[in-house]
C-alpha cells in the first residue's frame, strides 16, 4: 500500500506541527533556554521542515499518481483472511490473554490460520501442536520467560 | 609473553572448554531468535557462572555474546527480522541475497567477517589495552554527544540516495526515543497520563513490529497466483565466500578497525558500531550503487565491525571496570562476583588470567566458523518450509517475542502500533533502518546533550572548546554542509537539465 510523496510530506509537516506545539508546553530549566522540551523542539522542526520538502518537491515535479495505491489484493482472498484472524488474535491476547493461557491462544490462532491457508484440517491441528510445544519448550522451559499460563480450568499449566 | 604458557594451561581445561562450546551454542540459539540480544544471552548465563569457575565463567560469556552476535544475522538474512540491532543495518542486503538463492554464500560470509572482526578486535585489546582505555576515558558528554550525533548522521547515509527520506525516518526513531521520563528533570513527555509509557518505548517490541510483521504481512497478501505457497529457492554452499571477503579484505580491516575503536568507548555498543561502518562503507565504496540490491560489502562491513566492537568493550572494562557495553556491564558483575577485580591492579596480581581472557576470545571467535556452517544447514531446513507455513508460526514468535521483554502486554501494543507505521512507510519507499538506529541513539544524543548544555551553562561555543569534541564537532558539521551542497547541487543540475 502506497501513499503518494505529497500526502506523506504533508502529514510529516502535519506531526511536525503537533509536535511543535506540544513540546511549546513542556518546561524549560528555570533561567535557561533548554530543558525537556529542546530535543523534541529539533524534532518538530525537523519533521516540519522536512516533510515540506519532500511534499513541495513531489508537488514541483508533477508527478501525477494516486494518492493511496492499494495493491491488488483480489486474489489474496486467503491472505486477507489471515491478515483478519492476526488482528482479532492480538486483540484477544491483549485483552484475554491472561485468562486463556499462552498455549491454547497459540494452539487455536496456529490451527486457525493453517485452516485459512489451505491445509488440511489434520495437518493444521499437527502443525499446530507442535509448534506450539516446540515455541512453549524454548521460551518457557529453556529461557524461564513467563508466559500467561491461563486460568481456564483442566486447560491451564 | 611469559603468561602466555600459564595462560594456555588455564585456558586448556576441561571444565574451561565445555562451558566455552556450551555458551557458544546457548548464545547461538539465543542470538538466532528475533527480539533477544547478545546482551540477554550473557544475562541469562550469569546465573549458570555462580557455578562455574572465574575463567570458565568468563568463557562463557565472551562466547555466548560473539555466537549471539553472529546468530543475529541468521534471522535477519532468512526472514528479514534482525535477530539483534546491530544486524539491522545490512538486513536488506542479507535479505536479498537470500531470495535470489544465496543465502548459504551471505551466511558464510557473515560468518567469515564476524570471525575476522573479532580476532582482530581481540588482538587490538591484547596489544593496546592500557592506552585504549586512556584515550576512552578522555571521552566526556561533550564528545560523547558529537560522536552520536555522527552515528546518527550515518542513518541518513544509510538511506543511500534517498537521503531526505532517511532523514524523515531518522526523525521517526528520534521521536519514539524521546516517549517516556525526560532525562534531566523527570518530566514525562509524549504519554499522555498512560502509567506504561513512562519508561518509553520498548526498543525490541518496536524492532519486531517493524521488521517482522509487515514482512509477516506482506507474504500473507501475495495473491495465490503468484506462487506464494513455494519456498525460497535452494541454498547454496560456501561458493565463493572467501574469494568475496578476500577481494574486499580492506572493507573488512577497515570496518574491524573501526568497530574495535567504537566498541572501546564506554557505552558505544555494537549496533553503533555496526551502523557507523556500514554508512562509512558505503560512502568509500567503489559501487555504490550497488548496495541495497543484494550486495556482500554492506555486509562484511556491518558483520567485521559489530564482532569486533565485541573485543574492543573488553579494554574499559577489563582496564577500568568502566563497561564497553551492556555485555561487558553484565561481566564486570561477575568479574566482582569471581573475586577478579577488573581495574589496572588485575594486570599486575593476576596476569595469566588476563591473558588467558584473550585466548578465551580467540576460541571463542573461531569457533564462528563452524557455527557458521551450522547456520546454513539451519538455512537449508527453514527455506525448504513453504512461506504459508512459517508465516503463522512466526506471527506467534512475533507476539512472544513482544510479550517477553516487559511480560506485559504492553509489548505487543507497542509491536503492532510501529508494525502499521512500518508497513506504510516502506511502502512509501522509506528506509527503516535510520529509524532503528534514532530509537537506540536517540537517548544517548539527548542525554549528552542535556549534560553538556547544563555544564556549558547553555553556551554552544564549549561544544568545540575540547579538542576531540572539537575535531568530531568539525567533523559532523562539515559532512552536513557537505551532503548539504550536495544535494543542492544535485537538484539544480536536474532543475537544468528539466529546462533544457
Amino acid at each position: 500500500m502506497k501513499i503518494n510523496d505529497l500526502l506523506f510530506g504533508l502529514i510529516i509537516a502535519g506531526l511536525g506541527l503537533a509536535v511543535l506545539i506540544y513540546a511549546g508546553t513542556l518546561p524549560d530549566v528555570p533561567g535557561h533556554y533548554y530543558g525537556p522540551g529542546l530535543f523534541p523542539t529539533v524534532i518538530g522542526a525537523g519533521f516540519l521542515v522536512c516533510g515540506g520538502v519532500l511534499a513541495g518537491s513531489t508537488f514541483k515535479s508533477r508527478e501525477r499518481s494516486t494518492l493511496i495505491d492499494c495493491p491488488d489484493w483480489r486474489g489474496a482472498s486467503r491472505g486477507l483472511v489471515q491478515v483478519a484472524l492476526m488482528s482479532v488474535a492480538i486483540l484477544v491476547f491483549v485483552g484475554f490473554g491472561d485468562l486463556i493461557g499462552f498455549r491454547l491462544f497459540a494452539f487455536v490462532t496456529l490451527a486457525a490460520m493453517y485452516l485459512v491457508a489451505g491445509r488440511g484440517l489434520l495437518v493444521s491441528l499437527l502443525l499446530a501442536v507442535v509448534i506450539t510445544a516446540l515455541l512453549d519448550t524454548l521460551f518457557v522451559g529453556l529461557l524461564g520467560v513467563p508466559l500467561p499460563v491461563g486460568e481456564l480450568p483442566g486447560l491451564s499449566g | 609473553m611469559e603468561h602466555l604458557i600459564p595462560a594456555l594451561g588455564l585456558v586448556l581445561q576441561p571444565d574451561t572448554l565445555i562451558a566455552l562450546f556450551l555458551a557458544a551454542l546457548f548464545g547461538f540459539v539465543v542470538g538466532v531468535l528475533p527480539g533477544l540480544t547478545a546482551t540477554m544471552a550473557v544475562a541469562l548465563l550469569v546465573p549458570i557462572t555462580f557455578m562455574l569457575s572465574p575463567l570458565a565463567a568468563i568463557a562463557s560469556i565472551v562466547s555466548a555474546s560473539a555466537m549471539a552476535m553472529f546468530a543475529g544475522d541468521v534471522p535477519g538474512a532468512l526472514l528479514r527480522i534482525p535477530g539483534t540491532p546491530a544486524s539491522a543495518a545490512y538486513v536488506d542486503d542479507a535479505y536479498l541475497l537470500t531470495r535470489a538463492g544465496r543465502a548459504g554464500y551471505i551466511l558464510g560470509i557473515g560468518a567469515l567477517c564476524s570471525l575476522i572482526g573479532g580476532v582482530i578486535g581481540t588482538l587490538v585489546l591484547l596489544s593496546a589495552a592500557p592506552i585504549l582505555a586512556d584515550f576512552a576515558l578522555k571521552f566526556s558528554a561533550f564528545e560523547f554527544f558529537w560522536l552520536a550525533v555522527l552515528g546518527l548522521s550515518c542513518g541518513v547515509f544509510v538511506a543511500g540516495d534517498k537521503p531526505l527520506k532517511g532523514a524523515i525516518a531518522l526523525l521517526v526513531g528520534l521521536l519514539i526515543s524521546v516517549v517516556g521520563m525526560d532525562y534531566t528533570t523527570g518530566m514525562p513527555r509524549f504519554t499522555f497520563g498512560n502509567a506504561t509509557l513512562l519508561e518509553g518505548i520498548s526498543f525490541i517490541p518496536a524492532l519486531i513490529g517493524m521488521f517482522a510483521l509487515p514482512e509477516i504481512l506482506r507474504a500473507l497478501l501475495k495473491s495465490d497466483r503468484a506462487g506464494a505457497r513455494f519456498a525460497t529457492p535452494v541454498v547454496d554452499e560456501w561458493r565463493g565466500v572467501f574469494a568475496t571477503v578476500f577481494r574486499y579484505r580492506r572493507v573488512t580491516l577497515r570496518s574491524a578497525a573501526l568497530g574495535t575503536g567504537v566498541g572501546v568507548l564506554p557505552g558505544a555498543s555494537a549496533d553503533i558500531a555496526a551502523w557507523i561502518s556500514f554508512a562509512l562503507g558505503r560512502r568509500l565504496s567503489r559501487e555504490p550503487q550497488k548496495w541495497g540490491t543484494g550486495h556482500p560489502e554492506g555486509v562484511i562491513a556491518g558483520s567485521s565491525a559489530n564482532n569486533a566492537a565485541l573485543g574492543g568493550a573488553w579494554v574499559p572494562a577489563l582496564v577500568f571496570a568502566i563497561p564497553g557495553d551492556t555485555i561487558t556491564a553484565v561481566a564486570i558483575g561477575v568479574l566482582y562476583l569471581k573475586g577478579l577485580n577488573p581495574g589496572p591492579a588485575v594486570f599486575i596480581n593476576n596476569p595469566e588470567m588476563i591473558y588467558a581472557v584473550f585466548i578465551v576470545f580467540l576460541i571463542a571467535n573461531l569457533l564462528l566458523l563452524p557455527f557458521g556452517w551450522l547456520a546454513i544447514r539451519i538455512a537449508k531446513l527453514v527455506l525448504a518450509i513453504p512461506q504459508t507455513i512459517i508465516m503463522p508460526a512466526l506471527f506467534i514468535l512475533a507476539m512472544v517475542g513482544a510479550f517477553a521483554i516487559d511480560n506485559d502486554v504492553s509489548g505487543i501494543i507497542i509491536m503492532v502500533c510501529l508494525g502499521i507505521v512500518a508497513y506504510l512507510m516502506e511502502g512509501a519507499e522509506f528506509p527503516l533502518a535510520p529509524v532503528v538506529l534514532g530509537i537506540v541513539l536517540g537517548k544517548l544524543v539527548e542525554q549528552n546533550l542535556m549534560q553538556s548544555l547544563i555544564s556549558a551553562q547553555g553556551n554552544l561555543l564549549v561544544f568545540f572548546e575540547r579538542p576531540i569534541s572539537a575535531v568530531l564537532g568539525v567533523a559532523t558539521v562539515g559532512i552536513w554542509l557537505f551532503t548539504l551542497l550536495r544535494w543542492v547541487q544535485r537538484s539544480l543540475r536536474a532543475r537544468e537539465v528539466r529546462s533544457d
